[in-house]
C-alpha cells in the first residue's frame, strides 16, 4: 500500500496498545462475538487482522477463524503467532494458511461463503467505506452477521476535503453515525446494534499521555516528520468517538 | 499487562518506618477508569510516592481527558 | 435551553452577515475579500474571489456598474472604496484561475434568445449544470449590447476570449437569426425551457403577458413570464450587473423547473439585499480615495494595494473587542453558540467546549455592547445547567468555589442573630461572604454603626448568598440555600435586607423576591453624618462591579457619597451600565484563571489612578493585579487612612476563610457575650509556616493552610511519610476529600515549616492489578 504510514503499524503505538491496536482490546471482539450469535464451527473472517490477536481469540472459541489485512509487517507477525501454536491449527481447516494479504475493498474470497466478518477499527481506515461494506456484503451467506468497531465523529464532517494526514489513522475517515447506518443500509446491511464505546477511546488517549506525556508527544514520536503535527487539534476535531455495531446481511442496492 | 507509565528514577526518599522504596505495580483511578503503573512504594507500609513532576504533569492531563466528558 | 430557542439565539450574533458591498451587489460578489487580496498585492487570490461569484470576470470586472460602492461603509469616513476600478485592474492584468468543468450532461436542453449579459450568464450557468444550451443571437457574434461599451473600456477580443468558453462547454451557437414569436414557439417545441433576453423591442407580439412599461412581464426573483418554461431577463442597459443577476436568476429558475422542484424555496437573499452587520466607526479616520497616476491605465500596483487598504473590512466583533475572553477562543459569539449547541445535542464534550462554557463571567457586557444584544451569559449558563442536570460537568471545574460557600455557611463562619437586647429586628445586615473575608474589621464597624444608627433593631446574617451555586448551575445547592435563609428570615420577622454587594443584591432579587434587599450605601446616604473629605489619597478612578450594570439608582447612589467624601472621581469608558468585569463574576477566575488574569489586567490598564469600587472581590483582585483599590467602605468611613487601606494586600484563600471565622468568633464574644464552644479539629492546632513565594505558589494551586494541616496532622499521628535522604525533610499525603495533598515539610520551633506542597484528583490505590 502506497501513501503515508500507517498509524497502527507504528512500534510507538504498539508499545502502549500491546498486541491489540485499537480501544478496547480484546473485550470488544468478545462482546461482537456475543452479539453476532456464532456458533462452533462458523467461518468468521476478521478484516483487518493485524498481528492477529483476535483472530487467536475467535479460533479459541471455536471458530473457523481466518484474517486479512493489508499490511505484510503484521501480517508476518500473525503468522509467526500462529506457527508457534500448532495445536490451534485445525488440520481439516478448508482456508489455510489463515492469513492472507488483501485489504477489505478486495476480498480473496468468492460469495456468500462466510458466516460472519469483523472489522475492528478499520472501516474508517479503507480508501472507501463503500467499497468495503459493498465486498463484506458480498462474502457473507445470507443472514451472516457483520461485527465492527471503530471511530465515529460527532460533529459532521466532510473527510474528502481535508488535506491527507502525514500518517494514517482511523480518525482521518471518522464521519457522524448517521453516516454509518446509511453506508451499512445502502450496502445491503440491516443494523440490529449500535453502542456507544468512547469511553474506550478516551482510556486509550489516557494511556498514551501516561506514555508520551502528553498527545501532541505522542503524535510527534508516530509521525514520519516530527514537528508541529497540528494533529492534536484535528484529531479532536469532529468530536471522535467510538462505537460497536452488529449488522445482518439482507438485501442490497446495488 | 504492561504498566501505563513506570517512575523511571528512584526517589531520594526513604519510607519512615526505614525501608526504602520499591519499584512496584500499583493501580491509579480516576473516573471509573482504571491504569496500572509503577511506582516506588514502601514494601511493609505500602505507602505510594507520586512525584511532583507526576502529579502536575502526565497525571493531570489524564485527569482533564477523563473528566471532559 | 431548547434548540429552538438557542437557534433563535444564535442568530442574534450578525458577525456573519454580509458586508454592505456584497449585500448590495446584484450577484453578492464579495468585493470585502476581494479588497483585501488587492490590499496585500494577491492580485491572483483576487480574481479567485471574483470568479466565484461573478461570470465572465474579464468582461464585467471591467464594466461593471458598482451598486456596491454607493453602500460602500468607507464611504461614511471619506470616499468609498474604488471597487469598479480596482476590479477592472485586476481582471486586466490576470487570467482565469479556475478550470472550466461542467456536470455530465443530463439529456435536457434549453434554448436561450439574445446573446447580451443576461443570456450569457443563463448559458454559462445551465451548460455547467449539464444542461443543454442553443443559443439563438442576433448580432454576429455573441455579447448583445456588451459590444456597445467603448473598445478601450470593453476590448471586443476580450468579449470574444471570455465568450468562447461557451463553446468550450459545447453551447450550440447560431448567429444572425430572427428572433421572433414563430422562433419561440418553435424552441419550446424543441427544448425544455427558453430564455429571452430583454433587450429595446423584444416579446412584442410573441403571445407573452407585458408589463407596465412595455416590457415582458417577469417576476423580479425567479424571471417567469406568463408562458410556463419560458423565463426573461435584461436590463443591462440601466445596470449590466442587473442583467446579468437576473440571468443567473433565471437559470436557477429553469434548473428547478427542469427538476421539478420549487422555483422560490431558499431564495431569500438572492439580489440586493439589506444586511444586519453593524461596523464601528469610532477611531476611522476619514480617508479619500487614492486616485490612479493615470486614469486610462487604470490601477498599477502600488496604488491598488494603498486604495484596497483604504476598505475597513467590515466586521461587527462589538463583543470581542471589549471581552479578552471572547477574543481568547478565536471566535464570536455565533460560532461559539454553534459549537455550544453542538455540544449540547452529543453525548461526548470537548474539552475546549467545555472550557468556553465555563469561562464566561456572565457580566452581560455583551448584551450592552451588541447591537442585537446577544448574550453569552444566558448561552453559557443555560449550557452549564444543562451539563450539571447530564453529569457532565467537569467537578474542576467549580469545585474550590463551591467548598469555599460550603464554608462560609458552615459552622464556623455562618451566623444569623438579632441585635443584643432587640427581641425582634426591622433590618438585617448581610454583608456577603467575600466582604467578611477581606476585610472583617470594617464589618464590625459598619455592623455597629447600624445597630446604633437604625430603629427597631438590625439583625445580622454572616455568610454565602449562593451566587457561586448559582454561577456553577448548581441549583442544588442554591436552592439549599436559600431555603436555608428564607425559614431564618423568616422567624426574625422578615426584616428588611440590608446588603454590601451587588451580587448578593442580584440572588436575593432574583430568586428571593419575597425577602427584598437594599443597598447599604443607600441607607449610609442617609444616616452617615456630615462628613469631611477623605484623606490622603482622593484621585480615583470608578470601577463599578458588573453586577451594578443595571441598577441605575445604586449607580447614583455611589457617586453621590464618593461625592460628599471629597474624591475626584474618575468615570472610566467602560463604566457605569458599559463597567467590566473584574473576572471573579460566573467563577470565571475558578474555571479559567488565565483569562481571568486577563480581563482584570485589561481593567486594571485603563487607568493611572488607583481604583474605588463596592465589591469585595472586585477590590481584592484589582489589589493583586497591582493597583491600589479601596472598598467604599474604606472610603466612607471616618478616620480612615486611604492611601493605606487602597495599598493593602488582599487576603488569600486561606486567610480569607481564618477571617470570616475570626469574624464570627470576635462579633459573638463582643456583642453576644458568648465564647464559641466550637470542637475544634486536632489538625486545626497544628502550627505551620512557610517562606513567602511558597504562599503565593500556594495560592495558585489552590492548596489551603487547613489541608497542609490535615496532611501533618495525619502523617504525624500514623507516622506514615517519607523521609528525604540527604535533607531529612518529610514528604506525606492525604485525601479529606476529593483531592489528595501531598506536602514536603520539616519540624520547626513551634510547629512545622511547609517548603512545598502539591496535589492532584486522580487516587492511587495501594495495591497492585487483580
Amino acid at each position: 500500500m502506497s501513501g503515508p504510514p500507517g498509524l497502527y503499524e507504528q512500534e510507538a503505538l504498539w508499545k502502549v496498545t500491546g498486541e491489540v491496536v485499537r480501544p478496547g482490546g480484546l473485550e470488544m471482539t468478545d462482546r461482537l462475538v456475543e452479539l453476532c450469535g456464532f456458533r462452533a464451527g462458523d467461518r468468521v473472517l476478521d478484516a483487518g487482522c493485524g498481528a492477529g490477536a483476535a483472530v487467536e481469540r475467535l479460533r479459541s472459541r471455536g471458530l473457523k477463524a481466518l484474517g486479512i489485512d493489508p499490511s505484510e509487517v503484521l501480517l508476518e507477525k500473525a503468522r509467526r503467532r500462529f506457527r508457534n501454536k500448532d495445536d490451534l491449527l485445525e488440520p481439516e481447516a478448508s482456508f489455510s494458511p489463515p492469513f492472507a494479504r488483501a485489504a477489505a475493498e478486495a476480498l480473496p474470497f468468492p460469495d456468500a461463503c462466510l458466516q460472519g466478518v469483523l472489522c475492528e477499527c478499520v472501516l474508517s481506515l479503507t480508501d472507501s467505506m463503500e467499497g468495503a461494506l459493498k465486498e463484506l456484503h458480498r462474502v457473507l451467506a445470507p443472514g451472516g452477521s457483520l461485527g465492527v468497531t471503530d471511530v465515529y465523529a460527532s460533529l459532521p464532517r466532510d473527510p474528502a476535503r481535508e488535506p491527507p494526514w502525514p500518517v494514517r489513522c482511523c480518525l482521518q475517515g471518522a464521519v457522524t453515525r448517521r453516516e454509518v447506518e446509511a453506508k451499512m443500509r445502502q450496502a445491503g446491511f440491516e443494523v440490529l446494534v449500535w453502542e456507544d464505546r468512547t469511553q474506550a477511546l478516551k482510556e486509550l488517549a489516557a494511556r498514551l499521555v501516561w506514555a508520551f506525556g502528553s498527545l501532541e508527544g505522542f503524535w510527534n514520536s508516530v509521525c514520519p516528520e516530527p514537528g508541529e503535527t497540528g494533529l492534536t487539534r484535528r484529531a479532536s476535531e469532529g468530536r471522535p468517538g467510538y462505537y460497536l455495531l452488529v449488522a445482518r446481511k439482507v438485501g442490497s442496492d446495488f | 499487562m504492561k504498566p501505563a507509565y513506570e517512575d523511571p528514577t528512584p526517589p531520594p526518599w526513604d519510607c519512615a518506618c526505614g525501608k526504602e522504596l520499591e519499584k512496584r505495580r500499583v493501580v491509579l483511578t480516576y473516573m471509573g477508569n482504571e491504569f496500572t503503573v509503577e511506582l516506588y512504594q514502601c514494601p511493609s507500609c505500602r505507602f505510594v510516592y507520586v512525584p511532583e513532576d507526576l502529579a502536575l504533569g502526565k497525571m493531570a492531563e489524564v485527569e482533564k481527558i477523563l473528566e471532559d466528558k | 435551553m431548547d434548540q429552538k430557542e438557542l437557534r433563535e439565539l444564535e442568530k442574534r450574533c450578525i458577525q456573519e452577515e454580509p458586508p454592505w458591498c456584497a449585500a448590495a451587489c446584484p450577484l453578492h460578489v464579495d468585493a470585502r475579500s476581494f479588497a483585501g487580496c488587492m490590499s496585500r498585492g494577491d492580485w491572483e487570490g483576487a480574481r479567485k474571489v471574483l470568479e466565484k461569484a461573478m461570470p465572465f470576470p474579464g468582461v464585467f470586472g471591467r464594466v461593471c456598474d458598482h451598486p456596491c460602492q454607493e453602500k460602500c461603509k468607507r464611504g461614511e469616513a471619506g470616499d468609498p472604496v474604488a471597487i469598479g476600478a480596482l476590479e477592472r485592474a485586476c481582471v486586466q492584468a490576470v487570467s482565469s484561475q479556475a478550470p472550466v468543468r461542467a456536470l455530465p450532461s443530463r439529456g435536457r436542453s434549453v434554448a436561450v434568445m439574445g446573446g447580451g449579459p443576461a443570456a450569457l450568464v443563463v448559458a454559462w450557468d445551465l451548460a455547467r449544470k449539464g444542461y443543454g444550451v442553443e443559443m439563438r443571437v442576433r448580432r454576429n457574434e455573441l455579447g448583445g449590447t456588451l459590444r456597445d461599451f467603448p473598445a478601450n473600456l470593453l476590448p471586443p477580443e476580450v468579449v470574444r476570449e471570455e465568450t468562447d468558453v461557451l463553446l468550450q462547454l459545447g453551447v450550440e451557437v447560431h448567429a444572425g437569426c430572427s428572433l421572433d414569436g414563430a422562433l419561440l414557439e418553435e424552441l419550446r417545441g424543441r427544448r425544455d425551457a427558453v430564455f429571452i433576453e430583454v433587450e429595446d423591442d423584444i416579446g412584442e407580439g410573441w403571445g407573452l403577458e407585458r408589463d407596465e412599461k412595455g416590457g415582458i412581464l417577469a417576476d423580479e426573483r425567479t424571471r417567469a413570464t406568463s408562458l410556463p418554461g419560458v423565463f426573461a431577463g435584461g436590463g443591462s442597459r440601466e445596470s449590466v450587473i442587473l442583467a446579468a443577476a437576473r440571468g443567473r436568476w433565471a437559470a436557477t429558475s429553469m434548473d428547478r423547473h427542469l427538476q421539478g422542484v420549487s422555483p422560490t424555496a431558499g431564495r431569500e437573499k438572492e439580489g440586493p439585499c439589506e444586511t444586519r452587520l453593524f461596523t464601528s466607526l469610532e477611531g476611522v479616520d476619514a480617508l479619500p480615495v487614492v486616485p490612479p497616476a493615470d486614469p486610462a491605465q487604470g490601477y498599477g500596483r502600488e496604488e491598488a494595494m494603498e486604495e484596497a487598504a483604504r476598505c475597513l473590512q467590515c466586521q461587527c466583533l462589538e463583543c470581542v473587542k471589549i471581552c479578552p475572553y471572547l477574543e481568547r477562543f478565536g471566535g464570536y459569539p455565533k460560532r461559539y453558540a454553534r459549537e455550544i449547541y453542538n455540544n449540547e445535542s452529543i453525548v461526548m464534550g470537548e474539552r475546549k467546549g467545555n472550557l468556553l462554557v465555563n469561562s464566561c463571567s456572565l457580566c452581560r457586557l455583551c448584551e450592552e455592547v451588541c447591537p442585537e444584544n446577544f448574550s453569552m451569559a444566558d448561552l453559557c449558563h443555560a449550557a452549564r445547567e444543562s451539563m450539571v442536570s447530564r453529569g457532565k460537568m467537569p467537578p474542576s471545574a467549580h469545585e474550590f468555589a463551591l467548598r469555599d460557600m460550603a464554608f462560609s455557611n458552615g459552622e464556623k463562619c455562618a451566623l444569623f442573630r438579632s441585635q443584643p437586647g432587640h427581641p425582634s429586628s426591622a433590618y438585617l445586615f448581610f454583608p456577603g461572604c467575600q466582604l467578611s473575608a477581606s476585610a472583617p474589621h470594617r464589618v464590625e464597624r459598619v455592623y455597629e454603626g447600624l445597630c446604633s444608627s437604625l430603629e427597631g433593631g438590625v439583625g445580622l446574617a454572616l455568610g454565602c448568598c449562593g451566587a457561586p451555586a448559582r454561577w456553577a448551575a448548581r441549583n442544588d445547592l442554591l436552592h439549599e440555600a436559600l431555603e436555608a435563609f428564607k425559614g431564618r428570615w423568616e422567624a426574625m420577622g422578615k426584616p428588611k435586607i440590608l446588603v454590601a454587594c451587588p451580587s448578593c443584591y442580584q440572588v436575593f432579587k432574583e430568586k428571593l423576591p419575597q425577602a427584598p434587599a437594599t443597598f447599604l450605601w443607600e441607607v449610609l446616604e442617609t444616616t452617615l453624618e456630615p462628613l469631611e473629605a477623605a484623606q490622603p489619597l482622593r484621585q480615583v478612578a470608578l470601577h463599578d462591579p458588573c453586577a451594578a450594570r443595571h441598577e441605575p439608582d445604586l449607580l447614583d447612589t455611589v457617586r453621590r457619597l464618593l461625592q460628599r467624601r471629597g474624591f475626584d472621581v474618575e468615570e472610566l469608558k467602560t463604566g457605569g451600565v458599559l463597567t467590566e468585569c473584574c473576572g471573579y463574576g460566573g467563577l470565571m477566575a475558578n474555571a479559567n484563571p488565565p483569562v481571568a488574569r486577563a480581563v482584570v489586567e485589561r481593567r486594571a490598564g485603563e487607568t493611572s489612578r488607583g481604583f474605588v469600587t463596592y465589591c469585595a472581590m472586585c477590590r481584592d483582585r484589582l489589589a493583586r493585579a497591582g493597583k491600589p483599590a479601596l472598598h467604599l467602605l474604606d472610603a466612607l468611613l471616618e478616620g480612615v487612612d486611604t492611601e493605606e487601606a487602597a495599598g493593602r494586600k488582599p487576603p488569600g484563600y486561606s486567610q480569607r476563610r481564618e477571617n470570616r471565622a475570626r469574624l464570627k468568633r470576635s462579633l459573638l464574644k463582643t456583642l453576644w457575650g458568648e465564647e464559641e464552644d466550637v470542637a475544634v479539629e486536632e489538625h486545626e492546632s497544628v502550627v505551620v509556616r512557610m517562606e513567602p513565594d511558597l504562599e503565593e505558589l500556594l495560592e495558585d494551586r489552590r492548596i489551603l493552610a487547613e489541608d497542609l494541616r490535615h496532611v501533618i496532622h495525619e502523617a504525624e499521628k500514623r507516622g506514615r511519610k517519607l523521609v528525604h535522604r540527604e535533607t531529612g525533610r518529610f514528604l506525606a499525603a492525604f485525601k479529606p476529600a476529593a483531592v489528595t495533598y501531598w506536602v514536603e515539610y520539616s519540624p520547626s520551633e513551634d510547629g512545622f515549616t511547609v517548603h512545598n506542597a502539591y496535589s492532584h484528583r486522580m487516587e492511587v490505590l495501594e495495591r497492585g492489578p487483580r
